[in-house]
């Protein structure tokens, strides 16, 4: 019995467990260069929770965030769903302020947090365990070099650390290049350390300044205390306007700990301390030729030779060195020099000192070839800045250069390619022009027209008309004695055709006859005599008559000779294969010559 | 009669080019003064003149295309740079215009790539205009029946007839394999996309699965055709049916 009545009894205590949602704040009173956690809590979750979207809130800025959780339970046999979401927020300012109720949506049903008043001392007033424990994902900075001795488990509080942001000079005029340096200061460990949040630079240009990965860490005392201090990192600003101008306040996560330790240190927060600086106009009316550099500058032009060939370039340096912006400094030279050919100049090349980073030097590579012999003179060229520390306005001009110009060897100007200017690089681009002209070229398919097509069935038909055609009216086939004057070799051929099908057949007495008788009757067609009236001397004589060589002669009597003695007294059984070979060389040459 | 005939034949051709010539100038300098609506109108006429003789002109079709482009009408620009290409395939203006132009497209079509072989077999027959290769095809095939005629007759010497019967016959199938491939490209059937958006189904029907988009400008061949409805492929093998009036068709 008691197996189901406790069920049943812990139901009844047990009541179910309503949805309630809460703001709170992780510390109050905070410090204004403390950040703190605001959490939006919702227990007894019964459905889908819709968390407002906070993008900022008045007075504070959302330093981190927004991050969710969720935990489940299960009371009364029934799951319940706890869920939060949390901000990290820093007090813009010193004072009282109220964090605004926002409106969670839990299942249909919506739900306000109560209004939190929240107090902002000065300075910071959170201890170290009073922070929010997060890992920074923006660490830019791995300075395990900067270390100082303190013990690592000494409370973090607003004096053993914090960041300042000081200035080259605290009094600077429109345009003027002044250093802010980000500097901490620790009397504690700092094992990790990063720019968490980077406000802009409103109303200055700004110039980064190279940097080493690893802090520079140096011993400063401060109202007596000694600390570790190191620059996290510098810029140069240009101011832009008059008046005092704040400079941003980043907001650096540090993890404060032992930096060889194997578990990762205590993550506090730091807001740079307030600076500001001091910007005077310029003094008018400004001087003539005036660009808006401010600083120190010197100008200096120089040519690699004095002396040299006409088409022969020349190259020059143009040279700004001092302190200050050297951004507004445009090329200080003129664009057309008579008897020069000029290059477009080299695109400006500023080298910072890395130990003071407003020293620098401005180079602009020009070449020149000169077009014409004598002495030349490349003018001299002058720029205008304001000095600061003078508080004027000063002209530095170059002297006048002579450039002693002989004859060269070659006519035409010889210039390395590439030895001026820049690369010619593509900006845009866009279709070629129309093509234009009188009349447009036209294009016809000629394989498409119709006498084309006719010519390519017919021409065929036609020629092979023409050869029958020629064929029947060649006279030689009329009159049978001209055409076996004129056909003889081929009526040869046709009876040695016969021959070889005797040799083949093995019939050798044909054989021997039949070319025997082709060779006379070569002769027969040729000099239209009866077959009968043709004997072998005769063929001979008639030849002899005819100056035919001796040897061509007597190369047809003897293949004549021997077929009519191997026709009736054959001395092998073997057939000489040869002798029709030799008949047809024999009668190839006498074709040529009779 | 006759004298009076041929002269006003003579005329007319005449006459004929004159209204070409003017158009073209007309439509020049309506382009050079920005009027591209009216460049566009001109050069229309003028193609439509030639077509009715059954003539093209690389020239108008080129400038056509780059008013079209100028008016912001892509693809137009492409069918008439397309149809330019084809007269004139290694032509650089038009291929850099179609450069151009196919960088401004939404569709990126990969082409896949050539072999050297192949790709220097085109430039065989395409550097060499059409009329002259099809001139070429029809001087060898008349060399070859002469050869045969000649042979025929039996009047001469049959070993140089038979060497250049030969060599006529080489030159012919050559010939005819630079034809074959330039006509295939002239006469290949190809469109291009005229509506902003063209969804391409697996069947020629809607109902079927949706397989891709392309849209205007976009160069596709035409492989079939079915009850209002296209096969198309693009460059790189994908393919699929879409509806008929969605393309124009390069000729």
């Amino acid at each position: 019995m008691a197996k189901f009545l406790l069920p049943i009894l812990l139901i009844l205590v047990f009541p179910l467990r309503a949805t309630e949602v809460t703001a709170t704040v992780s510390a109050n009173p905070v410090g204004v260069e403390d950040t703190f956690q605001l959490t939006i809590n919702v227990d007894g979750v019964d459905g889908d929770v819709q968390f407002p979207t906070i993008t900022s809130i008045p007075d504070f800025d959302i330093v981190a965030g927004s991050s969710t959780s969720h935990s489940t339970q299960i009371i009364n046999w029934k799951t319940s769903v706890s869920s939060s979401k949390t901000f990290t927020l820093s007090p813009k300012t010193v004072g009282t302020f109220i964090i605004p109720p926002f409106l969670v949506k839990v299942g249909d049903k919506e739900y306000k947090t109560k209004p939190i008043t929240l107090t902002v001392k000065k300075g910071s007033i959170l201890s170290s365990r009073q922070r929010q424990r997060r890992s920074s994902p923006f660490d830019m900075f791995n300075d395990k070099m900067f270390n100082p001795p303190a013990p690592a488990r000494r409370p973090v509080t607003a004096d053993s650390l914090f960041v300042t942001c000081e200035l080259s000079k605290p009094v600077a005029y429109v345009g003027e290049a002044v250093v802010v340096s980000y500097r901490i200061y620790s009397r504690v460990s700092v094992a990790r350390l990063g720019v968490r949040e980077m406000p802009d630079f409103t109303g200055f240009l700004t110039e980064d300044v190279g940097q080493n990965h690893v802090l520079n860490r140096k011993t400063r005392t401060v109202n007596g205390v000694s600390y570790n201090t190191a620059v996290i990192f510098r810029k140069i600003v240009f101011p832009t306007k008059t008046g005092r101008l704040p400079l941003p306040q980043p907001v650096f996560g540090i993890q404060v700990g032992d930096p060889y330790s194997f578990f990762p240190g205590e993550p506090v927060q730091r807001k740079s301390r307030p600076a500001t600086l001091a910007v005077y106009p310029l003094p008018t009316p400004e001087a003539p030729g005036f660009s808006g550099a401010v600083g120190r500058f010197q100008l200096s032009v120089s040519f690699n030779q004095n002396h040299v060939k006409m088409g022969d370039s020349i190259t020059g340096m143009v040279t700004v060195s001092g302190e200050g912006d050297f951004n507004t400094i445009p090329l200080m030279f003129p664009s057309r020099i008579d008897g020069f050919r000029m290059f477009r100049p080299s695109s400006p090349e500023l080298k910072r000192d890395p130990k003071n980073p407003l020293r620098g030097e401005k180079t602009w590579k020009i070449v020149l070839v000169p077009q014409k012999v004598g002495t030349l003179v490349i003018p001299g060229t002058k720029m205008t800045f304001f000095n600061a520390t003078s508080k004027e306005y000063i002209t530095r001009e170059t002297e006048p250069i002579e450039i002693f110009v002989e004859k060269g060897t070659v006519s035409s100007v010889s210039v390395l390619p590439g030895a001026g200017g820049s690369e010619v690089v593509a900006v845009g681009n866009d279709i070629e022009y129309i093509r234009t002209g009188n009349v447009p070229g036209r294009f016809v398919d000629i394989s498409e027209t119709s006498w084309y097509r006719i010519s390519i069935v017919s021409i065929p038909f036609f020629l092979i008309f023409l050869g029958f055609f020629l064929r029947w009216r060649d006279p030689s086939r009329r009159d049978p004695v001209t055409y076996r004057r004129t056909h003889a070799a081929a009526l040869f051929r046709n009876r040695i055709r016969i021959a070889a099908k005797f040799l083949k057949k093995g019939k050798g007495r044909e054989y021997y006859q039949q070319v025997s008788k082709a060779c006379i009757f070569y002769f027969s067609d040729k000099w239209n005599r009866p077959m009968l009236d043709l004997k072998i001397d005769e063929i001979a004589r008639e030849m002899e008559s005819r100056n035919v060589e001796t040897e061509m002669i007597k190369a047809i009597v003897d293949v004549v000779e021997y077929c009519d003695f191997e026709s009736y007294t054959p001395s092998s059984n073997a057939l000489n294969r040869d002798i029709m070979n030799d008949a047809q060389t024999a009668i190839l040459k006498l074709e040529k010559v009779l | 009669m006759r004298k009076w005939l041929v002269l006003l034949l003579c005329l007319t051709t005449f006459v004929s080019a004159t209204d070409i010539g003017t158009l073209y100038r007309r439509a020049g300098e309506a382009y050079a003064g920005k009027d591209y609506d009216k460049a566009i109108e001109l050069y229309r006429e003028a193609v439509s003149e030639l077509a009715a003789r059954g003539e093209k002109s690389f020239d108008l079709l080129y400038n056509l295309g780059c008013a079209s482009f100028r008016k912001g009408d892509l693809a137009s620009a492409r069918l008439y740079f397309e149809q330019a290409r084809r007269i004139q395939p290694l032509n650089p203006s038009v291929n850099r215009n179609l450069t151009v132009l196919k960088s401004r497209l939404s569709d990126r079509v990969k082409t896949p790539p050539v072999g050297a072989v192949e790709k220097a077999y085109r430039h065989l027959y395409q550097s060499v205009p059409y009329t002259v290769l099809t001139g070429l095809l029809l001087i060898f095939w008349v060399l070859v029946f002469l050869f045969v005629g000649l042979l025929v007759s039996g009047r001469f010497s049959r070993k140089p007839l038979y060497y250049g019967l030969g060599i006529s016959l080489v030159f012919l199938l050559m010939t005819f394999g630079l034809v074959n491939s330039r006509a295939g490209e002239l006469t290949r059937r190809e469109a291009v996309v005229f509506q902003p958006e063209v969804e391409i189904f697996s069947e020629p029907a809607t109902s079927s699965s949706l397989l891709f988009r392309i849209h205007s400008g976009t160069l596709v061949e035409i492989e079939g055709e079915q009850s209002g409805f296209v096969h198309i492929t693009l460059p790189d093998g994908m393919n699929g049916w879409a509806r008929k009036q969605s393309f124009k068709s390069v000729q």
